[in-house]
């Protein structure tokens, strides 16, 4: 590699403009990939601090994930539960100076602003708690913690799951949430007898974590995960187990994307590169190099730059992954407490990843001009290579059927499928148009051309000449141009489409006229419920309840199990809910039972009256039966648990069908709870944000992507504007002819970006929502389109511009 | 062109006052050691570049002092160019290169003069293939043609056979000759190539930014003669 670093320094100084569009490209790919790193790594190895327990230097529980052969486990969202005995276990072990058995569970005190926990004061106490006034001793008794707004002597009404109860306060302490005497609190927490969230377990003086750990691990054998330090944290807080989970899964789907296009535009920044040097790299292979050591320059000069790029471009990427954590903490999505992973290995990740990225790229964009015959190589190097390969054109035109075919989809494919194949067919789509543009671009010029107002000036026809003639260079805009629309397009439509078709489908699906929710309790008490039923005009109430489940399936040779979300419904459902009972009956849907979505039990291969196999969001193992078969999975989820399946628990909201005025009356005398229209929230909108955010950072690459290949494209033109220029061309007639030929591929981008995209989203529509146009704000397609165009004119204006500069002799002498 | 200087940079003295008048229907070439000027004085000449100081004038009318778009206005309709890498564009057939400088001045074709020089520099089968397809003579013939769309008052030629062999830059000599014989088309030839300087009726030599000597009619060997002790002498 040394021999050719020489040559393809100085070769790269005199092209300068093709490089710093690799530069670019390459800059903007470090910080993305970097930022993602970030996320990654935070997801693998972060934790939450430890807070309530941070005085419990071992915390015992079950492992919080189900185990998946040969694949990332999946987390399980709600606590897995130990055998509260444990503790005695763990209490002998020597070096432990006390093990008691810990719960939490929605417990909140009437009238206090924001939901709150309840736990045992015994964990409390065993951990170092303080505590101003008497522990509790009896079944009426609390102490109450920071921001309940409770103080001693009080006599407070506590919700929780099961209802409401009077406690007298009979204490305070410093950490959060409200403490009971042991016996109560595992009682009120709902967990069967004799079982505990975790084991909090406080060392004698001088004994040492890891080493106590180690001996509690060998002691209690396997099924418990013993955690000390840091970990403790996501121990004490499943959510930030949950959260990790959730951020490995957002960066995986990411990195994907953002290589993809990554390698996209790195790879189109150094094919400009390439051909604005093919007159040097033809003379070099004139005076004797080999194709290998063509390829082999061009890759040095490309990675020399990417060297260059990584550097800044890497250290952008923690502050952009800090944004990006922060838009996640915005959205309830990840807790704002928890640290971010800032290694220097995400950087160099990053880096390796790119420099790999260019050499391949680099080879790729050389390999035609490196083959071809020395003398081939330099009667080509005024014009472009001449034949559009018949195998890429043909190629092209079958991925572009086969996105036809994909997009066609959702009108027999129902629920996730079809958007799944509509989002395909779009990226299919513009790898098709990618390598048929030069073939599609010579026939859409003519047609272009011919639509535009007919003008016989110089300027515009020489435009029109110069896009045919360069039909490979004009593919290469149009296409990029094409992607940045149908992206953006297919992004945003394809989840506003799936938005409007839950949305749709939650409001004629809910048939109950009331929703009673407790957003200040945490959950609405059994109690209330009861009460709600026997409201003289109330004909049902029931329980909803959002929960995940996960189903394993033999998959080929192997087992695979996926995570489904999944509402909880009591009994009574069918009085309630409308999801389109395709099969069955919701009346069914008691004891062990599960509907199912149609489209999920058509991928299941379950039908009505099957028995499957699930495991619940706390780990447990459960047989149901599939009672029904409904065909509104977006609003509803893949799944409908019977509340019996799943045992007591948080109620979310309750549904309730009859007297709507009698429920306000009723649920206005009951602190904590709100009665209104009976809706279910629908996905969180903070997630839909989220996914435009990442879909503007994207499309922000993507334009600059765009701008770069088209700035080193018009640099790459001077010897013609000093040609045109001696032939007597006025500067004003140079970029007249410069925006015509980007009003014409703009048009032909615009055209193509608009048929991939707008047509399979209006698909999709019409599969999902019944209307056959993109279901969304409708004002997405002429912004992205003006936004790609108004990029092109600026780009190529601002480089013609720059490239006209100076008199005409100093033109001649810089080609 | 009258006490022309040209400065770059305000310190390289490309020329120094020079005075030249080149009479209609003569071919003149200018010929000098490489850094003697022969290029600046082209461009100055031409209306490519404003002199520092001095007056340039074609056909009576003064180019010095004008903005670019009035300069690029006037060369198009009064001066032709031929340069030695040809400068065709790529993108447009010979007959489109050919007629390129009458559509970006707007003007209509004199049809009978196009067809008289089209069918002069010989390329008649060629005229709808690209500058790609065509050999190197080819391509220079028609820049050639490309240069006398718009009956200009003068054709400059910079290098114009630098980047052929031998018998092919005879034939565009031969060619340019022709031109000033039949059509009384006046020519300036910058070259190094003594050769091709005799074919001229006159030469000017330049040396350090001024006119050094002029030839009329001169031999090759003279000129080369001339230009090697201009050589030795600077050294």
């Amino acid at each position: 590699m040394s021999g050719m670093l020489k040559p393809s320094v100085s070769m790269a100084r005199k092209q300068v403009g093709g490089l710093v569009a690799v530069f670019c490209a390459v800059f903007g790919a470090a910080a993305l990939a970097t930022a993602t790193g970030v996320v990654a790594e935070t997801g693998l190895t972060s934790h939450l601090e430890p807070e309530r327990l941070a005085a419990a230097d071992v915390l015992i529980s079950a492992p919080q994930r189900h185990p998946v052969p040969e694949d990332l486990d999946l987390p399980l969202t709600e606590r897995v539960t130990v055998p509260a005995e444990t503790a005695d276990e763990a209490a002998a072990v020597p070096g432990v100076a006390a093990a008691v058995a810990d719960v939490s569970f929605p417990a909140s005190v009437e009238g206090a602003d924001a939901p709150s926990e309840g736990h045992s004061w015994a964990s409390a106490e065993a951990t170092g708690a303080d505590l101003d006034g008497e522990a509790p001793t009896g079944p009426g008794e609390v102490v109450a913690g920071a921001g309940t707004g409770a103080e001693t002597g009080q006599t407070v009404t506590v919700a929780t799951a099961s209802g409401r109860a009077e406690y007298t306060v009979t204490g305070t302490t410093g950490g959060p949430g409200l403490y009971f005497e042991a016996d109560t609190a595992a009682e009120l927490s709902g967990l069967p007898e004799g079982e505990a969230d975790l084991i909090a377990v406080a060392l004698e003086p001088g004994s040492s974590a890891k080493e106590v750990a180690a001996d509690l691990g060998g002691v209690l054998g396997g099924g418990f995960e013993v955690t000390t330090g840091e970990a403790r944290g996501d121990v004490e807080r499943i959510e930030g187990g949950a959260a990790r989970g959730e951020l490995v899964a957002v960066s995986g789907s990411l990195a994907g994307t953002i290589m993809l296009l990554c390698g996209f535009i790195t790879a189109g920044a150094l094919a400009v590169s390439v051909a604005n040097q093919r007159r040097d790299l033809a003379l070099l292979r004139a005076v004797g190099a080999t194709p290998k050591q063509v390829r082999r320059l061009v890759a040095t000069q490309a990675t020399v730059v990417a060297a260059v790029a990584v550097v800044p471009g890497g250290l952008l990427g923690y502050p952009a992954a800090d944004g990006f954590a922060r838009m996640l903490a915005d959205a309830g999505m990840l807790p704002g407490d928890l640290p971010l992973a800032r290694s220097p290995l995400a950087a160099l990740a990053a880096a390796l990843l790119m420099l790999a990225t260019v050499q391949i790229a680099a080879r790729c964009a050389a390999w035609r001009t490196s083959r071809l015959p020395a003398t081939t190589a330099v009667a080509e190097s005024r014009t472009e290579p001449k034949p559009v390969g018949r195998v890429r054109t043909t190629i092209g035109l079958v991925l572009l059927a086969l996105a036809m075919g994909q997009a066609l989809m959702p009108l027999f494919l129902p629920g996730e499928g079809a958007l799944a194949s509509a989002g395909t067919g779009t990226l299919t789509a513009v790898i098709g148009l990618a390598l048929a543009g030069p073939a599609l671009v010579k026939a859409a010029t003519a047609l272009a051309a011919s639509l535009l107002p007919r003008r016989s000036e110089a300027p515009a026809w020489l435009a029109e000449a110069n896009t045919r003639a360069y039909s490979r260079r004009t593919a290469g805009a149009v296409t990029v141009l094409a992607l940045a629309i149908a992206l953006t397009v297919m992004q945003v439509y394809s989840q506003t489409t799936v938005e409007r078709a839950a949305a749709a489908e939650l409001e004629d699906g809910i048939t109950a006229e009331t929703a009673v929710s407790a957003p200040a309790l945490g959950t609405v008490p059994a109690g209330d419920v009861d009460e709600l039923a026997a409201l003289p005009g109330v004909d049902a109430a029931v329980p909803v309840a959002s929960t995940t489940v996960i189903r394993s399936s033999d998959f080929l040779d192997g087992t695979d199990a996926e995570s489904f979300q999944a509402l909880v419904l009591g009994p009574g459902a069918e009085h309630v809910a409308d999801p389109r009972v395709a099969e069955g009956s919701l009346a069914d849907l008691e004891g062990e039972a599960v509907a199912v979505a149609a489209s999920t039990a058509f991928v299941w291969g379950v039908a009505v009256g099957d028995e499957v196999d699930l495991v619940l969001a706390d780990g447990r193992e459960v047989s149901a039966t599939v009672v029904a078969t409904y065909e509104r999975g977006f609003g509803f989820g893949s799944v409908i648990a019977s509340s019996d399946l799943v045992g007591p628990g948080r109620i979310d909201t309750v549904l309730v069908s009859g007297d709507g005025s009698a429920v306000a009356d009723w649920a206005a005398g009951r602190p904590g709870l709100e009665a209104g229209g009976a809706a279910l929230g629908a996905k969180a909108p903070s997630e839909r944000w989220i996914n435009v955010a990442v879909t503007i950072v994207l499309l922000g690459y993507v334009l600059l992507g765009v701008g770069n290949s088209l700035v080193a494209a018009t640099v790459g033109r001077r010897g013609e504007f000093a040609s045109l220029r001696m032939a007597g061309a006025t500067p004003r007639q140079v970029r007249a002819m410069m925006r015509r030929e980007t009003a014409i591929l703009s048009a032909i981008a615009v055209a193509a970006g608009l048929a991939i995209s707008v047509l399979p989203m209006s698909l999709l529509g019409l599969g999902l929502a019944g209307r056959p146009w993109p279901q969304g704000p409708p004002w997405v397609v002429p912004a992205a389109a003006a936004l790609a165009v108004a990029l092109a004119f600026a780009a190529t204006g601002a480089a013609t511009r720059k490239a006209l500069s100076g008199s005409a002799t100093g033109l001649m002498a810089a080609v | 062109m009258r006490e022309v200087t040209k400065v770059y940079d305000g310190a390289v003295t490309a020329l120094d006052r020079v005075s030249l008048e080149v009479s209609r229907g003569s071919f003149l070439a200018v010929m000098g050691p490489s850094g003697s000027g022969k290029s600046t004085l082209l461009h100055c000449a031409a209306g490519l570049d404003n002199p520092t100081s001095g007056e340039v004038f074609v056909g009576g009318t003064a180019i010095s002092g004008l903005s670019e778009a009035r300069r690029t206005a006037l060369r198009r309709e009064r001066i032709g160019f031929v340069f030695q890498s040809y400068n065709l564009l790529p993108s447009l057939t010979v007959q489109e290169n050919i007629t390129l400088p009458l559509r970006l001045s707007g003007n209509d074709a004199d049809r009978q003069w196009l067809d008289a020089v089209t069918d002069r520099v010989g390329l008649g089968p060629l005229m709808s293939r690209r500058p790609s397809e065509l050999s190197g003579g080819q391509q220079q013939r028609a820049a050639i043609a490309r240069a006398l769309a718009a009956r200009p008052e003068v054709v400059f030629a910079d290098e114009p056979t630098g980047a052929l062999d031998m018998d092919t830059a005879a034939e565009v000599l031969d060619l340019l000759r022709d031109l000033v014989d039949e059509f009384s088309q006046t020519v300036v030839m910058v070259t190094h190539d003594p050769d091709a300087a005799s074919r001229a009726h006159a030469t000017a030599v330049v040396a350090d930014g001024r006119i050094d000597r002029f030839h009329n009619a001169p031999t090759a060997y003279e000129l080369a003669r001339h230009l090697t002790h201009l050589r030795r002498s600077r050294v």
